[in-house]
């Protein structure tokens, strides 16, 4: 990128912080773990704590390839590329946000603390059933759904797929198979559209406009609001690998 | 109990479980009967001889068709209905009349009584009461050590002894087992409690449930200690029991129930110890629960809210953006088959791969052009001789390989007329190699005319 610049900067060198940052040796890690959009909690402690410490020496760093490092007010850590990133980018489905929605809600029911936090598939699938609308939801695995038991068996399997993702992406951590999970802080990603009272409609728009979400592709939203930056969006749709 | 029974069960567990099946039993309480059961046994203990009549069971079942407020006509033929089942269960026992006239009696069993004390008295477990167990069985252990000590003849041994050992100690073993049950049980609750609790209204929750959270943590921190510091002594005071029966063959049966009741112990002291790390681990999560899910959701709106997106959720139109670098491991393995051409150049001729045929193939063609002179000249082929010129040239390991080789090449080239010939006489052996290797073969000397 401005390459010039760096030569004309103040800084073109690394602050010490960031040497000391980067020559850790749990950096390479670290690093190649938030790039693949892995979130980083409290709960894997020697990382939490290391990017506590290093803080604001890898945000500047990351600020370099248009990517912030986020501490999110739950504490964890992750990447968050610009529109204009140098890192890759992509977006969680629509069955990913479903799922991640009711995996956020369910972090939340006391019902489940004799579990100690435990989870299990089968409690997911019928929290699943409960709140969302089945027919919706069998239409994300099949535009023509007649509701068959292939269907269902097909979204269970699409389900197991969003945990494995989530997994990956240090949301949940397994336990055994693909049956039982813990959940993670990270889940509140989902939530935030309704973390505060506010509009949720005005929220999405703020979370558009920080790059934290972006709009669904075929569905464009009717609301006039979102209409008027719907260019930008457009844009960064346009610089997205998915 | 549990450990006794499965012991001697393990042996004829098919034996036991066919009883079962032969003698039908079966248990089958409804809340209603099992109302009943209860209300006849504090019927029962106001009895005398806890003997009741009929008229009193039927008192008993009116009390409570009542509170569960069943149809008053069919009461009389239910309460009978009830009685006969009972008696069949094993509930009751059934005393017939002396005479004519005279009533039955009904007494409950065993079984009724345990029932009833489950449901009854479960709430009477308590440390307390471990701890009074704990004092009994230690004072029962040192009874008996004193009396091992004293020594006597057999008779004396099997009841200052065995039986009191048998019958007191492992009585009292099996009651504090059944109080550690009960209190597991009791944990339960306390879960179900802190999670209903919570869910009516979770910021005033926060201080009973962590009042419920301490309550239960120092009661299992106090039973603890009672356990440990009792266990100790009681093991100790097996122990010298044991010493003081070692290698007398008498007292054999003495020493395995010993040895029984000190396995009994560690179990025991065991529980405490599981409960304990089982509680600390719920414990740190339900804190850790107050401390992220209740701070960051005041007063359960925000969980409301999730609720009602999950409902609207055809309105929903954003998607979570993720950093998505490939990874560079995976880069370099997608590079190398980018680039595969480039990776494979010339290899040095003793390093490039051979194919096993290839190599066989160009042997045997090797071989055959040495054969063929023989052919030509109609030279009898003496395959001793051959062999050994032929092997000279590899290294020993392959010998074996060349050798079929060659063989095969020459029986392609024609016959022994000595083998043709049946004259029956062995060609003989001799040697090829350096190593002892040796072949039996008439030589080869009638050629087959056809051209190859």
């Amino acid at each position: 990128m401005q390459l010039t610049d760096l030569n004309d900067s103040n800084d073109n060198y690394l602050s010490v912080e960031l040497a000391r940052a980067v020559a850790n040796p749990l950096f390479p890690q670290i690093d190649a773990q938030l790039r693949s959009g892995r979130h980083i909690s409290s709960d894997d402690f020697q990382a939490h704590s290391y990017l506590a410490d290093a803080y604001e020496a890898l945000d500047q760093f990351y600020r370099r390839y248009q990517v912030e490092l986020i501490k999110a007010p739950e504490g964890f850590f992750y990447l968050r590329p610009k529109s204009n990133a140098l890192l890759g980018r992509s977006m969680l489905s629509e069955l990913d946000m479903l799922v991640g929605k009711v995996l956020c809600y369910m972090y939340l029911s006391p019902e489940r603390l004799a579990n100690e936090g435990v989870f299990t598939l089968t409690e997911l699938l019928e929290e699943l059933s409960n709140l969302a609308d089945e027919t919706q939801l069998l239409r994300m695995v099949n535009q023509r759904s007649g509701g068959s038991d292939l269907d269902k068996q097909k979204l269970k399997d699409r389900v197991k797929g969003c945990l494995r993702r989530f997994r990956r992406l240090g949301m949940l951590t397994l336990i055994g198979g693909v049956d039982k999970f813990t959940l993670n802080e990270a889940v509140f990603r989902f939530g935030a559209d309704v973390r505060t009272d506010e509009d949720p409609r005005e929220v999405q728009m703020r979370l558009i406009r920080d790059g934290e979400a972006i709009v669904h592709d075929d569905d464009l939203p009717t609301d006039e609001k979102l209409q008027q930056n719907d260019d930008e969006e457009t844009e960064e749709q346009l610089g997205l690998e998915v | 109990m549990a450990s006794k029974n499965t012991t001697d069960a393990q042996k004829n567990l098919p034996e036991l479980v066919g009883w079962v099946k032969d003698q039908g039993f079966n248990l089958n309480l409804s809340s209603d009967r099992l109302a009943f059961l209860i209300a006849v046994s504090v019927i029962a203990e106001q009895e005398v001889g806890a003997e009741l009549t009929e008229a009193q069971l039927h008192d008993a079942f009116r009390l409570v068709s009542d509170i569960f407020s069943q149809v008053d006509e069919t009461q009389t033929e239910r309460a009978n209905n009830a009685i006969n089942d009972f008696c069949r269960q094993q509930l009751f026992n059934r005393f017939g009349a002396d005479t004519v006239d005279t009533a039955s009696l009904y007494r409950l069993t065993p079984l009724a009584l345990g029932i009833v004390n489950f449901y009854a008295q479960q709430k009477t477990y308590s440390n307390v009461k471990l701890s009074i167990l704990l004092t009994q069985v230690a004072a029962e252990i040192e009874k008996v050590y004193q009396a091992a000590q004293a020594g006597g003849d057999e008779g004396y041994w099997d009841e200052a002894v065995y039986s009191v050992l048998k019958y007191s100690v492992e009585d009292i073993f099996e009651r504090i087992d059944l109080t550690q049950r009960a209190m597991d049980s009791q944990q339960q609750n306390a879960k179900d409690d802190i999670a209903k609790l919570l869910h009516q209204n979770w910021s005033q929750a926060i201080s009973a449930c962590e009042q419920l959270l301490a309550e239960t943590s120092s009661h299992l921190r106090e039973l603890q200690d009672t356990l440990t510091s009792a266990g100790d002594k009681l093991q100790a005071g097996l122990l010298n029991i044991q010493e003081t029966v070692h290698g007398n063959a008498d007292h054999e049966h003495i020493a395995t129930l010993v040895f029984n009741l000190q396995a009994r112990l560690d179990g025991i002291i065991a529980w405490g110890q599981q409960s304990i790390d089982l509680w600390t681990r719920y414990d740190r999560h339900v804190h850790k629960f107050i401390r992220t899910a209740i701070d960051m959701d005041k007063n359960r709106a925000f969980s409301q809210r999730l609720r009602e997106s999950v409902q609207n959720f055809s309105e929903h139109n954003w998607h979570l953006v993720i950093a998505d670098e490939a990874r560079l491991l995976e880069l370099r393995d997608e590079t190398l088959s980018f680039r595969d051409e480039n990776v494979t150049g010339d290899m040095p001729d003793e390093m490039e791969y051979q194919d096993l045929v290839d190599i066989q193939n160009e042997v045997a063609a090797r071989v055959e052009s040495y054969l063929a002179e023989f052919k030509q000249n109609q030279q009898p082929l003496e395959l001793a001789t051959v062999l050994r010129e032929f092997l000279a040239d590899y290294p020993s390991v392959q010998h074996f390989d060349i050798a079929r080789l060659v063989i095969d090449e020459a029986c392609k080239l024609g016959l022994a007329s000595a083998e043709v010939k049946f004259t029956g006489q062995q060609a003989p052996w001799r040697p090829i190699n350096e190593t002892g290797a040796k072949v039996q073969a008439h030589n080869i000397d009638t050629y087959d005319s056809l051209p190859q």
